[in-house]
């Protein structure tokens, strides 16, 4: 794979990558801080790669170990954090910001409430994975996939209807 | 309320972001920086080994021109001490895992575990591989030079006045002053090295442990 093959990765996982960035940047380190770190280990895997599995499935396994690992608050693990001056992140104004941000905090914190797998589990399954990919990706079997969503569906349903109604 | 409408709440999390990456410029920051971590760790690694290879030949000159066998042995067991240690260091920091990102998650974390179980045992072994040997090393050097070297004071030194007898009395007893100081010096050394690492191992390395298998568990 070459340059070009990494930039039109990145451009075309940067979304998602940013959205698993904001549920699992905690301090000391800013979702773009995530981002970034999770882009230079996209680079150092890339020669690694092989094509076995889809471009998505190992992006998400570089996106929710580095995330994990972030979160692991562990100097030595995280001591070799990259900054990128290339990749800046800019908010804008949408017309239904409060809204939209309302419904998302509380969304994010019914994840939050959730154990650190069934978190992995059910990100994976927002962004519409299979459960075979998402078996993959965490490396558990297809039917456990399946047994641990029915149980984090109910608790995620519970916990968020109250709040958006 | 469905899977549809928290699908899109979750997808929708970034649409007021633009995320802006300089396609020109990122892989020319991304190869730099990869060099830049590479030619840090080669330096360290030559800093490292290089120090090693000094205490060689000082201490080897400094046991040849001591005629004291306790204090040869005592450079020895430093030079060998010396090695040990960057052999150990070098060797724990190889098993670092490196490049584990691609592997699936529950493979990750048993991957991390290892790494860190490996450095919680050096860390609280230290005592045995770093400051037993040093101690060691470092009491017989002192105790070849004080025991086998004589410090007396030749009897021509006056001793009739109050400030000859004072200085009569420092010059008499400073070598157990020194040698009392080193090893006090030595042994406080020892103590904090030890705690240092008890403490690293304790407060960083266990709890990222224990968090690593409380997930292993909700797998």
């Amino acid at each position: 794979m070459g340059d070009q093959d990494f930039i039109d990765i990145i451009e075309e996982n940067k979304q998602k990558i940013f959205r698993i960035c904001k549920l699992y940047a905690m301090d000391p380190f800013e979702p773009e801080d995530l981002f970034q770190e999770i882009i230079y280990q996209v680079w150092k895997s890339l020669p690694g790669f092989q094509g076995q599995s889809a471009v998505s499935t190992w992006i998400y396994k570089i996106a929710l170990n580095v995330s994990y690992r972030s979160n692991l608050k562990n100097k030595n693990l995280n001591k070799n954090m990259v900054k990128l001056d290339t990749i800046e992140v800019q908010e804008i104004k949408t017309v239904d910001e409060r809204k939209d941000q309302a419904q998302y905090n509380a969304l994010q914190e019914c994840i939050r409430q959730l154990n650190k797998a069934d978190q992995s589990i059910l990100v994976l399954y927002l962004e519409e994975l299979p459960y075979q990919e998402i078996a993959v990706i965490i490396g558990i079997s297809e039917n456990y996939v399946a047994v641990k969503m029915k149980r984090i569906r109910e608790i995620l349903f519970k916990c968020i209807t109250p709040k958006l109604f | 309320m469905d899977d549809k409408n928290i699908i899109d709440i979750w997808k929708h999390s970034v649409d007021n972001l633009i995320l802006n990456i300089d396609h020109a410029t990122l892989i020319s920051e991304l190869k730099a920086k990869v060099n830049k971590l590479d030619r840090s760790i080669r330096i360290r690694n030559i800093l490292e080994i290089a120090a090693a290879l000094v205490l060689i030949p000082i201490f080897s000159y400094w046991a040849f021109q001591e005629p004291s066998l306790v204090f040869k042995a005592g450079c020895a067991i430093t030079v060998l001490w010396g090695l040990y240690v960057i052999y150990r260091l070098i060797s724990t920091r190889n098993n670092k895992p490196a490049n584990l990102e691609d592997l699936p998650l529950k493979m990750q974390l048993v991957k991390q575990k290892e790494y860190l179980l490996k450095e919680v045992k050096l860390l609280d072994q230290v005592l045995y591989w770093y400051i037993i040997p040093f101690y060691i090393g470092q009491i017989l050097l002192i105790g070849g030079l004080f025991f086998e070297n004589d410090f007396s004071i030749p009897d021509s030194f006056p001793r009739e006045g109050m400030v000859d007898q004072i200085i009569y009395f420092v010059l008499r007893f400073l070598p157990y002053y020194f040698f009392t100081m080193f090893i006090a010096f030595v042994t406080a050394f020892s103590y904090f090295v030890v705690k240092l690492n008890k403490d690293a191992a304790k407060n960083d390395l266990l709890p990222a442990i224990y968090e690593i298998e409380k997930i292993e568990e909700q797998l």
